[in-house]
This record gives C-alpha cells, structure tokens and sequence, in this order.
C-alpha cells in the first residue's frame, strides 16, 4: 500500500491493532479497580467521601508512577556507580561479571556529586571537572551562561509579553485575530519550531541571512559561530515565551475594574503613574507565579537547544540542563549514570533554592496563604 | 444495587474484549528488529524475510522499528536497565556493538552461526575474541557522489575536485560545486588515515594529536576558508538535500545513501543515470583519504531464547549465506556481500561495483568501546576548527587531552 514518507496503511493498521487493545485494556482495568476500590471503601471500611477518594486514585496513581517513582529511581542512580562498564550489575539481564562489591552506597553519591563540580586525582581536587569534553564545559561555565540565557529570556518575555497585552486590551479593530495570531508560537510543538528555526538561520539558505543580505548587511554564521549560535537560540526562545506572557497578563488586565483608573484620572494622575500604581500593582498575583513558571521552564529549555544546536558550536550554547543531557544521552555521552543523576539533582536543588527565596521574598503566594 | 448486575455484565465484557485485545497486541509469532538501516533499506529486508518465511514455512512475522543511532543505543540500555523490552535482532553498524557487549546486552554468537563463512570484515564485530555480530553487508563506508549531469568525470585529485567544482558553479549559477557534512568526525576521519595517521598507536593507545592529526584539521579548515569550495555551513541534511535536488553536483556520502540517490522519486536530480560514485580524490601527499569500513551487523540482545532464537538464527544464517538471498539483498539496497561466495557483476549493478572499488580504499574500523571517546572529543574541536576559532594544533592537543579523560572515566 502506498503511503506518506514511508508511513504505509499497513503500517497504520498495525499501529492501531496494538494501541487500541492497548487502550481498551486501560480503560477496562481502570474502570474494574475503580468498582472495586468503591466497593471496599464505602461497602466494607465504611469510609466517608469514598467516592471523591475513589475518583481521585487514578490521578494520584499516575503521580506516583511517573513522577514519584521517577524522581526516587534518580536520587537512588546517584547512589550508584552505574557506568558503561557496571552495567551488568545493576541489570538484571545483562551477561557479565560484577566487580563491584556493592551497589550502592555514600561513598558513590560523595563520588558522583564531587564529579559534578571538581576533577579529583589521588585524592586531589586539580581543578574544575569536564561536564563534557572541551574544557569550558565547566560546572561554573555552564552555570554562568544559564543564569545569563534565563535572565535575558525572562526579561524579553516579560516586556514583549507585557507591551502585547497592553496593546491587545485597547479596543482595536481585529483584536481577535491579533490574538489568535501571537499566540500561535506557544501553541506549535516545540520541536517542529526549533527544527524551522534552525533552517531559517542556515547561514546560505536561511530567511534570516537572506533579509540581512537584502538590507546591505554582511550574512552571520548564525550556526557556526559560539556567540552568534547563542544570539539565535535566544532569541527563537524569546519568540516563543511572549504568548505566555502576553496570556497571563492580558487575563489580568481585563480583571483590573475600569474605575481605578477612572478615579485616578479624575485626581489628575497620568498615563505612567496610572500604569505604575494601579496597573503593575494589581497584576502582581498574576506575575509572581508567571515569572516563577518561565524562570523554572527557561532554566530547563532542553528542546530548543538540542535540536537547534545539540549545544554547539564547540559545546558553547549549552546550558545546564543541555549539557546534562548531552552528558548522559547525547554527542559527548559518557553513560555515566550515576554522575547524571547527581548532576540532575544539583540543578533540582538550583531551581528549588530559586524557588523558595523569590517566593518568599516575594510575596507570590502571600494571597493563597492569607486566604 | 438497582444497575449493579448491569454494571457488572459490561465490566466483564469490556473486560473480555481487552483480554482479547492485550492478547492480539501481544502476538508471540512477532520477531521485533530494531534497525538504524533507514526505511527504504528496512522495506528490502522486510520483502526478504517474507521470502524466508514462504521458504521456511515459518509462521514468524517481522516488525522493524527505524531508529537512529543515539536513539537505539539509548534505548538499548534503558531497556536492559529496566529488564524487559529488548527486541530480538539489532541490525546498525559495528561501533555500537562494543558499547553494548561491555553492558552484557549481547548474545556471543560464535556457537550459534558458521563465522567461516564471514572472512571480510567479521573483525569489526568482535570484542576480545568473540563475536557480537553478523554482517549483513561490507562497507558502510564514505566514497565521493557526483551528479553526472553536472561532472562528467569523476576528480582524481582535491586540486581537480576544487577546479572542477568552481567550474560547475561559473556554469550553473545557484548550483553548489562540493558539499560534505563539515563537522562530523566520521567524515573527517579519512583524512586522517589519508596523512597516515590513525586512532590508536601500534600499544592500543589512543593518539589524536599527531601530525596526520594536525595536518588533516588543517586541510579541511583549509578547504573552506581558503579555498572556498564548500558552503560555510553543511551539515548532512543540507548535504544529502542538495544532492538530490540537484544544488550540488559532488558530495561525500555512504553506501546507505546509494539506494535513495537511485530512486528518481525520492531523488528527482539524481536516479540511476545521473549518479555517480568514486573513491576519495588523492590528497597532495598522493594518498587518498581512508573512510573507515566495517559494514551493518545483526546482533541478538541476551534475553532471545527457544523458538524464537531460532528462528532468529535461521533468518539471519539465510539472509546472510544464501548466495541468492544475498544476491537480491545486496542489489536490493545496493550494497556489498559480506560473504566471498557472493561477488558483484560490474554488468548487473554498475554503481554497486563502483562502491566496491572506493570500498578497497578503507581501513577496518574497530569495535572498541573506547572509540566513542574518540568521536566526542574531536566533534567539539573540529566545529572550532571549521568556525576558525581553533588552530589545528590546539585542536589536536584538546582533543588528546579530552579523550584521556574520557577513557579515565
């Protein structure tokens, strides 16, 4: 049977002879435990509110499963010395000796961990540790250049998310449409974004050099060079992270009551003290979490940057959580698992550590707690 | 308990027709390939198991899944972390295969196949002494494509490929000369070999700061900057895009690419008339750059055992022995036997005998686990290297020091 690219009706019919028995089962097992759950706690434990409790098993399962179970299995691979060579040990099919004596234990965790930060050699700390293969790639390198990719992304979302919805909430002709067509970055997957981008800034074939050359510029090699790659991973990144806050904030501007702004008018305050007085103040609720969300979501962009440039030229676009997973998966895999684990809980730690001090400093969830 | 019996008799019916759903998904006649060979050559092998099938009377179907490399090595391992889910052959190149025997994540099949019947490259499957592999083909290796409706002859030499390439785009404006994936080692490799260089010392151990090493940094960077005979900027899709598009008249690529140049719907350009294949042009030093050879191998992950064990073995023994299944695999995605009894007719299959010709050119490529370092710390180095921020001998020395570390660990 003739089909797209390879995708044949076969093909097709294949795939969907195993998914939907794959979902019927689901939906079957799902809806016998469910009974049965039901059962046992209302019938026999006599419990109150066992139907909520029953709705809410699946979802609470599913969080155990994919996110609980996950997230322990990555604090236990840090405790571990997984690597190429260990691997049958802690597989438990592989063929082959263990030479290790046991699987873990504190003295792999201080190992991985101190691999993450220092490069050690009799004993010694000689220096910063290699993250990847070139010798900037550095914990502190790449640390350095993920504070400086989410600060400057952030602070481009906020402003172009901000002028956007100030413009959208003036009654213009269309608005609709303008809506609908600013919001279209955030709503493309992300991959097939990155891969379009990464075209258009081919340094011969891509739109971008071909609209500089237009206007008598000199063409970048966007891709090629370390700091042009950075400018155009940025900036696709900024592209895409204004919607969200052109959403977030247009919703809380049209929650804000026309008669402070009335009132204000009428005391004589302008266009600026009317913006920074009652605009800013009152989109506060909305902007802590917002700007706690994009900080979080930039620090751990891993899509853009992996598809776009696989982190170079010469590993010099990757940010953390790049060159984590370049570090355990990618060009420069080392399948040291027991180090990527530590690494990843160190940027967990990173990202918790910003969370906690500009929450509280901030007084982002002072209005839930007050409630 | 008004609906009670109702809401039972549904449970167990949808229960029923999951059961029978789970077991249909579930269908223990399946042998599941995992396969980096791209689709065009996974239908090839498909036909041919279909052929094994009639023949045998077998009542095992095939399904392949198409992954690529750092996807199957990935999901390889993830696999045998977890203990189940590995499937039951792996057909892509050898260089994987070192990794996956130090993980214990292969079967050794020196007991389970005839390994005398493999003489040309079987080195490149095995790992102290045993062997992981069985080549399903020779080659594997990098040779120079051209479009003969824009080259007439193949360059012999890199002072006539960069005369003939300029001379292609003075005559076709908008068309490419040359194009080649800049900054991917497996392509710079053959340089290396060219200037005599090579990735291990006569002990084993790993040198990637010699002269070869330097001069070969030097002559790529050299070709695009002062020369100017390849784009600023190529990776393998831009190359392999342009090819068969027609934007660029010569290219270097790999025997797995022969067959999609061939198909005139996949590659308008090109087709069987317009391509072209010939070794590597001389360097100044009158040798030619060396790809590295190995081939594509089937291997069986641990875990593949009674019927479906052997019918594995059977399958890949036919495929791979059979002088007319072999035949019609080779022909089919233009590619060499790995067997002595199967030769190529230069009359059946021009462009297969041409591979063959820049196939003698190569050098064997090592199973060795190590290899991976290799290819990591020069990826870096030569992206510098080609941005003109790195000089070859910086590159060279980076590179030696990076891969020390990794084989460290």
């Amino acid at each position: 049977m003739q089909g797209i690219g390879g995708l044949t009706g076969d093909i097709v019919l294949n795939t969907l002879g195993q998914i939907i028995p794959l979902i019927i089962g689901v939906v079957v097992g799902v809806v016998v435990l469910e009974f049965l759950l039901y059962n046992l706690l209302a019938k026999t434990l006599k419990v109150k509110n066992a139907l909520a409790y029953t709705l809410l098993a699946p979802a609470a399962i599913a969080i155990l499963a994919f996110m609980l179970y996950p997230l322990f299995f990555n604090v236990l691979l840090a405790f571990s010395d997984l690597k190429r060579t260990t691997f049958p040990c802690y597989s438990p099919i592989a063929r082959g000796e263990c030479q290790l004596d046991h699987l873990y234990g504190l003295d792999y965790a201080v190992k991985n961990f101190s691999d993450v930060f220092f490069r050690v050699r009799d004993g010694e700390i000689i220096g910063w540790g290699r993250l990847l293969r070139t010798a900037d790639s550095t914990f502190p390198v790449l640390l350095g250049r993920t504070v400086l990719w989410t600060v400057i992304n952030v602070i481009f979302h906020f402003s172009g998310g901000l002028a956007l919805a100030l413009i959208m909430n003036q009654k213009i002709r269309f608005r609709g449409v303008y809506r609908a067509l600013i919001v279209i970055p955030w709503a493309l997957p992300g991959v097939i974004t990155a891969l379009t981008w990464k075209q258009e800034f081919h340094a011969e074939y891509g739109f971008v050099n071909t609209l500089l050359q237009g206007i008598g510029l000199q063409p970048v090699g966007w891709l090629r060079d370390a700091t042009a790659a950075f400018v155009a991973v940025t900036f696709v990144n900024i592209w895409l992270g204004i919607p969200f806050y052109m959403v977030m904030l247009l919703g809380g501007l049209q929650s804000i009551s026309a008669e402070y702004y009335e009132a204000a008018q009428m005391d004589g305050a302008g266009a600026w003290h009317r913006f920074r007085f009652i605009t800013m103040p009152l989109l506060r609720p909305i902007l802590i979490p917002a700007v706690t969300l994009d900080v979080i979501w930039t620090f751990n962009k891993l899509d853009l940057i992996v598809i776009m440039t696989g982190g170079g030229p010469e590993e010099k676009t990757n940010i953390l959580v790049s060159a984590l997973y370049n570090a355990a998966f990618g060009t420069a895999a080392t399948q040291q698992l027991g180090f990527a684990a530590a690494f990843s809980i160190v940027i967990f730690f990173i990202l918790f550590l910003f969370a906690i001090v500009w929450i509280t400093t901030s007084g982002g969830l002072k209005e839930i707690y007050d409630r | 308990m008004k609906y009670g019996k109702f809401v039972l008799a549904v449970v167990a019916v949808l229960l029923a027709v999951g059961s029978f759903g789970l077991t249909l998904a579930q269908d223990g006649g399946t042998l599941v390939m995992w396969s980096q060979d791209g689709d065009v050559n996974d239908a090839v092998l498909a036909e041919q198991f279909k052929v094994w099938a009639e023949t045998t009377g077998s009542a095992f179907t095939l399904e392949i899944v198409n992954k690529e490399t750092e996807v199957l090595r990935n999901d390889l391992q993830t696999a045998g972390l977890a203990g189940s889910g590995l499937p039951d052959m792996v057909l892509g190149p050898n260089d994987a295969i070192g990794v996956f025997v130090d993980s214990g994540l292969l079967l050794p099949l020196d007991d389970l196949f005839d390994m005398s019947m493999y003489p040309i490259n079987l080195g490149a499957a095995q790992v102290a002494g045993a062997t992981y592999g069985v080549p399903t083909n020779a080659g594997n290796h990098l040779m120079l494509m051209y479009n003969k409706s824009l080259v007439e002859k193949a360059p012999d030499t890199w002072e006539e490929l960069i005369a003939t390439a300029k001379s292609v785009e003075e005559a076709n404006p908008g068309v490419r000369g040359f194009a080649y994936n800049l900054n991917e080692p497996f392509w710079f490799l053959p340089f290396v070999h060219g200037f005599g260089g090579g990735t291990y010392d006569a002990d084993g151990n790993m040198v990637l700061d010699s002269q070869a090493w330097i001069d070969a940094y030097q002559f790529v960077q050299d070709l695009k900057f002062k020369e100017q005979v390849v784009p600023s900027e190529c990776d393998y899709a831009c190359a392999d895009g342009l090819f068969k598009e027609g934007s660029v008249a010569m290219i270097i690529n790999g025997d797995w690419a022969i067959n999609d140049y061939k198909n005139l719907e996949t590659s308008p350009a090109l087709g069987p008339d317009n391509l072209g294949l010939a070794p590597w042009p001389k360097l100044p030093n009158g040798e030619r750059p060396k790809p590295f050879t190995a081939g594509k191998f089937i291997s069986i992950p641990v875990g593949v055992e009674g019927e479906k064990l052997d019918a594995v073995i059977s399958f890949v023994t036919w495929l791979t022995t059979d002088p007319e299944a072999v035949t019609a695999y080779a022909l089919g995605t233009s590619r060499l036997p790995a067997i002595a009894e199967v030769t190529v007719d230069p009359a059946a299959d021009p462009l297969l005998a041409a591979s063959n010709e820049a196939l003698l050119t190569g050098v064997g490529m090592p199973a060795d686990p190590t290899l991976r370092c290799m290819w990591d710390s020069v990826r870096p180095q030569l992206e510098g290297v080609m941005s003109n921020n790195v000089t070859p001998a910086d590159a060279a020395m980076e590179a030696q020091i990076s891969a020390e570390e990794c084989i460290e660990g």
